[in-house]
């Protein structure tokens, strides 16, 4: 591995720089240009060609811009991806303001709870709230015990719901952080110069923790455009861009899934001019934090002390519901797709001889998934770090794509590109690794780069100059520094891996299916003891990951978001 | 433009009492300073005038008015902060019109009193910039005028110059100094630079281990430190122990000397002279005493020159010379005089804070 390169004189190198780092350099852009650029390129262009002449033409995009169909589920769409980022504020910001600022007991907890919460499978918030307060939810029931009609949880309300409760805690946790490092003296000389303490959080405390906030609101608004399984579980008749280019998809199997692209680029340009508005918005407002000249969290008694503890464990409390219920149903004891009432583990016995390869396929996709994103990412973040090229500039840029990309959008992409020749992928295990890597790379290169920037670069420059070559000295040295970063970056990535739905649901076929889509499919059938069961199974295994997340990492849930 | 009193105020963290009960007159439009080591409790007794924490104990007085139970925000005394605190999203004009909007002045006269007070600490040309656009001392030029537009009582500062780099230290302090007079109000102001507080001072408040140890004009506290803690704290000094064993006189350095009345009945006490009242070969010019040593270390450092001289079995005295050429040919090693003028030993009872015997 050690380049060639090295042994050659140092005016010779500045001329043909061909090490170790300029070939990892050229792996990634290739590996990126084909995995990531050259799908959505497919996208985009065959949104610009007529399925019947395979001429240039605009009318696909201008049909997705003037038809009332399109325009409805554009509508919808934003609908719920603003009320999913508000609904998330409105949770998240009060939350982290009362465990910044004053003393409340378990607070570890409940940053726990939030961080499972947000791992936990994207649509069993919705498959939940269906089994609370769907028509024949055990809340519905009760209320109509008692001769209460509970409004409907179908529909736009229970989306903006249960995008609220399952994005809330990237707002709690940046916006948290965020308080805990505003230097004291800020607020101290607004109160000084008159300020109450109302007035303060106002006109100082929230504006130094906007940008946070705002990451925070953003991801939440990218996220919930980007979703699939809540819309498409709890929605009913209310479609969004997501939903239908799934539809559309599926319905246009055969021919040139055109409508379906086309949708899909309008969800991408969505995306980026939401992440566009915000740094704009966001403009050169980047405040450092102060380690030392911190606020000390107030004790409160009373009434008042009270109150901030009821909303904390209230709104981390609704947030878990979905998993309490998940984990409760699947022991229920169940006949065939009914629940015959009493507990049991039937569900878990029918899901050993009924989808255990499921199972199997689920860990064997998403552990080599993991294994490639952790290597491919550390060198990456290594590379964006410590070479600072024009090249690993774009390398960097480009990794941002994956953000704004939804899941059903890459996946589309994917069926564009390896689908021939020795591109032919179909229906293997491999493209759903593919893409569970592509997806998540990002996420990788992010959970080590920000360690990699906290290790000065002379510790390895030592290592060098007492023999090592680059390589050598970026294993040994650099590489047992990063290690936390590292684990947790590792753990992050195969939490998603486990539970990624949106992607994987067109690219599965009956040998490749996982467990999301095995739940998904199951729920849609009303089998909810297995769903529950499989569930359970993703829970317990995202919990094992948290676990060793919050144990090793120092940042603790800051590793999340 | 008050005058302020603080009655014995204390203060505890837990079990460790950062204040044993202060008392401080402050006359009206003075500027005072509290120095002292680290931990002392400066900050800790600045926050409780500011009202950033409650005092255990004591009172506060502005004027004839008593602060110590308002909150911070209703105690209009303006405050510097070591950290700036300049608010980071708000440009130069609206950090400093912060206080005056509070006060719901109008529009327009904000905008006169800004416009002024931006000029008074040099800052007209950078009205509309953002604070990181600033340098360090420009942002603390901010956080001045942004105290004094409000027309405070009184000004608190906490160590402002402290992040600065030492010219710039320098000239911002003659600054302050200078902005103060013009508008005669009463400052506090807080250092762990003691040519910072003499400097700039009217008073001088010597702080050590929550204890006002002194509190009197700059010329004092450098010429009759009132204990041993502020002798050894402000400026250096020679400590001799004085043997008071022998029946018949006092020994210093070896030698009999003339004790004052006020040591003679003293068991244990120090003497102490400046390194600039030791004479090194040089003739006495008035009643004191004359002993021979051993030149260890001379050191130049171009205004003056810095000697390190052993007397045997006395441990090493330092002195401070004008540099000369005389001087500068005595080697390490050679045996030089060591003169002390009777009128310039001052003496102090035992322990860290022992008074000044006289
Ligand atoms: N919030 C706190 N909790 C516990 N102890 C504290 C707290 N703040 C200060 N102290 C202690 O009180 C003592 C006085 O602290 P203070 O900050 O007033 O010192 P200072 O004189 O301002 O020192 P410095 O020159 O380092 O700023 C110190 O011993 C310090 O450790
Ligand atoms: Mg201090």
């Amino acid at each position: 591995m050690s380049a060639p390169g090295t042994k050659r004189p140092s005016a010779m190198r500045g001329f043909v720089r061909i090490d170790f780092w300029s070939i990892i350099m050229a792996v990634s852009l290739a590996v990126i240009g084909l995995m990531l650029i050259w799908p959505i390129a497919q996208v985009l262009i065959l949104g610009f060609i007529n399925p019947e002449t395979q001429s240039f033409t605009l009318d696909n995009y201008l049909k997705v811009l003037t038809h009332p169909y399109y325009l409805g589920a554009f509508k919808n769409t934003l609908i719920v991806g603003v009320g999913g980022m508000v609904g998330a504020c409105l949770l998240g910001v009060p939350l982290a303001y009362c465990t910044a600022r004053y003393v409340v007991k378990g607070r570890s907890l409940i940053a726990t709870l939030a961080v499972m919460a947000l791992v936990s499978p994207p649509f069993i918030g919705a498959y939940s709230w269906i089994v609370v307060a769907g028509n024949n939810g055990w809340l519905t029931q009760q209320m109509k015990a008692l001769g209460i009609t509970m409004p409907t949880i179908y529909g736009i309300h229970g989306i903006i719901l249960v995008f609220s409760l399952k994005f809330f805690p990237f707002v709690y946790l940046m916006t948290e952080s965020a308080l805990r490092n505003i230097n004291r003296s800020f607020e101290e000389a607004a109160e000084n110069l008159g300020c109450s303490r109302l007035e303060r959080l106002f006109k100082i405390t929230l504006p130094l923790v906007f940008p946070a906030i705002s990451s925070g609101a953003i991801l939440c608004f990218v996220l919930s455009i980007a979703d699939f399984g809540t819309p498409s579980i709890i929605g009913r008749d209310f479609r969004t861009l997501s939903t239908i280019a799934y539809n559309q998809y599926t319905s246009e199997m055969g021919g040139p899934p055109t409508m379906a692209v086309s949708i899909s680029m309008l969800m991408i340009a969505m995306s980026m001019l939401a992440v566009l508005l915000q740094r704009h918005l966001m403009g050169k407002r980047r405040y450092t934090g102060s380690m030392t000249n911190r606020t000390a969290p107030k004790e409160c008694k009373g009434v008042f002390g009270a109150a901030i503890h009821l909303l904390s464990y209230a709104v981390v409390a609704l947030a878990t519901l979905p998993i309490v219920v998940v984990i409760y149903t699947s022991f229920l004891q169940t006949s065939g797709p009914v629940f015959t009432g009493g507990f049991g583990l039937n569900s878990y016995a029918r899901v050993i001889n009924e989808v255990s390869d499921v199972i199997v396929n689920t860990f064997r996709f998403s552990l080599i998934a993991t294994i490639a994103i952790t290597v491919a990412g550390g060198l990456i973040s290594y590379i964006i770090v410590r070479r600072e090229t024009p090249l690993s500039g774009i390398l960097d840029t480009v990794l941002m794509v994956p953000y704004v990309v939804p899941g059903v959008v890459m996946a589309i992409g994917f069926l564009l590109t390896f689908n021939e020749g020795s591109l032919d992928l179909m229906g293997t295990g491999t493209i759903i690794v593919l893409i569970l890597f592509i997806r998540r790379l990002p996420y990788g290169v992010r959970a080590t780069s920000s360690v990699l920037r906290q290790i000065k670069p002379s510790i390895e420059e030592a290592a060098i100059s007492l023999g090592a070559s680059p390589a050598k000295a970026f294993l040994r040295v650099t590489v047992p520094l990063m290690m936390p970063g590292i684990v947790a970056g590792a753990m992050m990535s195969f939490i998603t891996a486990i539970n990624e739905l949106s992607s994987t649901l067109l690219l599965y076929t009956a040998r490749t299916a996982t467990m999301p889509v095995r739940i998904y499919s199951a729920v849609l059938d009303g089998e909810f003891g297995i769903a529950a069961a499989l569930s359970t199974i993703l829970l317990v295994s995202s919990g094992l990951c948290v676990f060793v997340v919050l144990r090793f990492s120092q940042s603790k849930e800051g590793a999340f978001v | 433009m008050a005058q302020v009193r603080i009655k014995n105020i204390k203060k505890s963290y837990g079990n460790h009492v950062a204040l044993k009960g202060i008392n401080l007159d402050i006359d009206s439009g003075a500027f005072f300073t509290l120095l002292g080591p680290s931990g002392c409790g400066k900050t800790t007794l600045l926050r409780a005038i500011a009202g950033f924490h409650q005092q255990d104990a004591g009172e506060i007085f502005v004027g004839e008015e008593s602060i110590g139970h308002l909150s911070a925000n209703k105690r209009n005394v303006g405050m510097v902060f070591q950290d700036y605190a300049v608010f980071p999203h708000l440009s130069v004009f609206d950090n400093v019109a912060f206080g005056l909007v509070q006060q719901k002045v109008p529009a327009a006269e904000i905008r006169q009193r800004v416009t002024d007070i931006l000029a008074t600490v040099q800052l007209d040309q950078h009205a509309e910039r953002m604070p990181h656009q600033l340098s360090g001392g420009q942002q603390q030029r901010v956080g001045l005028a942004r105290a004094l537009v409000i027309r405070p009582k009184v000004l608190l500062m906490d160590e402002p110059l402290s992040n600065l780099d030492a010219k710039l230290r320098i000239d911002l302090r003659r600054d302050i100094r200078q902005v103060q007079q013009e508008f005669g109000i009463t400052a506090i102001y807080v250092t762990h630079d003691q040519e910072e507080a003499l400097s700039i001072s009217d008073q001088v408040c010597v702080m050590f281990d929550g204890v006002a140890q002194q509190v009197d004009t700059p010329w004092a506290i450098y010429n009759r430190p009132e204990n041993r803690f502020v002798a050894s704290f402000v400026g250096a000094n020679n400590f001799m122990a004085v043997d008071t064993t022998h029946t018949d006189s006092a020994q210093l350095l070896g030698q009999k000397f003339d004790a004052p009345a006020a040591i003679r009945n003293q068991a244990n006490c120090v003497a102490a002279i400046r390194p600039e009242k030791v004479l090194v070969n040089r003739a006495l010019t008035g009643n004191g005493l004359q002993v021979d040593g051993t030149l260890r270390q001379s050191m130049f450092t171009g205004r003056e020159l810095q000697l390190l001289v052993d007397v045997a079995g006395h441990g090493v005295l330092e002195a401070l010379t004008a540099p000369n050429e005389t001087m500068m040919a005595v080697k390490i090693g050679d045996t030089v005089s060591v003169g002390l003028l009777a009128a310039d030993i001052l003496y102090y009872a035992e322990g860290e804070t022992g008074k000044l015997l006289s």
